[in-house]
């Protein structure tokens, strides 16, 4: 385990590195070549897998809910985004919502 | 009649303030839950939101760290879940450009690049005199770094007094969150093809290597949804 705070600045940096650059290659490089297309590929796939792990393999307090009850509330929060005119709180608190219900109703 | 700079930034905030700080309410809140489950200090959650001011790289670090990640390893995935703000970055400059700025103001400015502000700039900047953009952004990206802050440490502060039994909801929120981004707002099919094989990647790398699977989910994934699409596109062209 490393300093976490080391970690921070570590990571604030590699972030700001790319805002950084846009303002530096704006205007100089397009954005829809190769590269770019990989960059956001490996973006999107990074936390689609992490949230994908949290939700079938989480650490943690989540670890103690049960895996179908996980993948109910994703379903529900969903459903509810859509329902509700895609309305994000409103999916997500929905969700949020259920899996609380459904944790607590199995010791019932 | 053109706008001060003051009265720009202004406009900025207030739009910023309603719908678009709600939108990253559940997410925020709910990494100031996961930060307080996680073991972490309220003020290392707050000051790191500020400091990174990206939610995917600050659950990849959280993620990486509870998992005792080298430190490359880090933060090589916290740059690469948060690499889509070079292009982004890229596309919004030159809506902001103008000759009444200095540079370092872009620089500035680029800090608060983040998806809920491009947004909204990239949908009104263009009804709005060069002049005033880059206050507009300013203005709305404070109020959303500021109010994320906040969220942080409410949801903190939450997680940390309430029984466990509610906290499971809590610290569920930001993975949500971003499930129902991703699931409800797929625009193309490099988003469809890199958010699915990351889905399958993400468990089947963490079973491999807990420490390094984030980063393989992501850059192996991605890959794979980057090379199938430049071959099925290939083919069509």
């Amino acid at each position: 385990m490393h300093d976490l705070w080391l970690l921070m600045v570590a990571a604030g940096v590699a972030t700001y590195f790319w805002r950084a650059l846009g303002v530096l290659l704006t205007g100089r490089v397009a954005t829809d070549s190769d590269i770019f297309n990989w960059i956001s590929c490996v973006a999107y796939a990074m936390v689609a897998g992490l949230i994908m792990r949290i939700v079938v393999m989480p650490g943690g307090v989540l670890a103690s809910s049960l895996l179908i009850h996980r993948l109910l509330a994703c379903g529900v929060a969903l459903a509810a985004y859509r329902a509700c005119r895609r309305n994000l709180l409103a999916g997500v608190g929905t969700g949020a919502v259920v899996l609380i219900v459904l944790n607590a109703m199995r010791e019932y | 009649m053109e706008l001060s700079a003051r009265a720009s930034y202004l406009n900025g905030v207030r739009e910023a303030l309603g719908v678009p700080v709600l939108v990253l309410v559940a997410g925020y809140l709910g990494f100031g839950a996961l930060a307080g489950a996680s073991g972490v200090s309220l003020w290392f959650a707050v000051i790191s939101s500020v400091t990174i001011w990206a939610l995917p790289g600050q659950l990849v670090l959280l993620d990486m760290w509870q998992a005792g990640a080298p430190l490359i390893a880090v933060i090589l995935a916290v740059s690469l879940a948060n690499a889509r703000f070079l292009p982004m970055t890229m596309t919004l400059m030159p809506m902001l450009r103008d000759d009444s700025h200095p540079t370092w103001r872009y620089y500035l400015a680029a800090h608060l690049v983040a998806m809920v502000a491009w947004v909204a700039c990239m949908r009104r900047c263009p009804g709005m005199p060069a002049r005033e953009r880059l206050h507009f952004f300013m203005g709305f990206g404070t109020v959303c770094v500021v109010s994320c802050a906040v969220m942080v440490a409410i949801g903190y502060l939450i997680a940390d007094a309430i029984p466990q039994q509610l906290q499971i909801g809590l610290v569920f929120l930001s993975p949500l969150y971003f499930f129902v981004i991703m699931a409800g707002e797929v625009r193309s099919r490099l988003m469809a093809l890199a958010l699915g094989y990351g889905a399958v990647a993400g468990p089947l790398c963490q079973l491999y290597s807990p420490q390094w699977g984030v980063l393989m989910a992501g850059v192996g994934g991605g890959s794979v949804a980057f090379l199938i699409l430049k071959a099925t596109s290939s083919k069509h062209a």
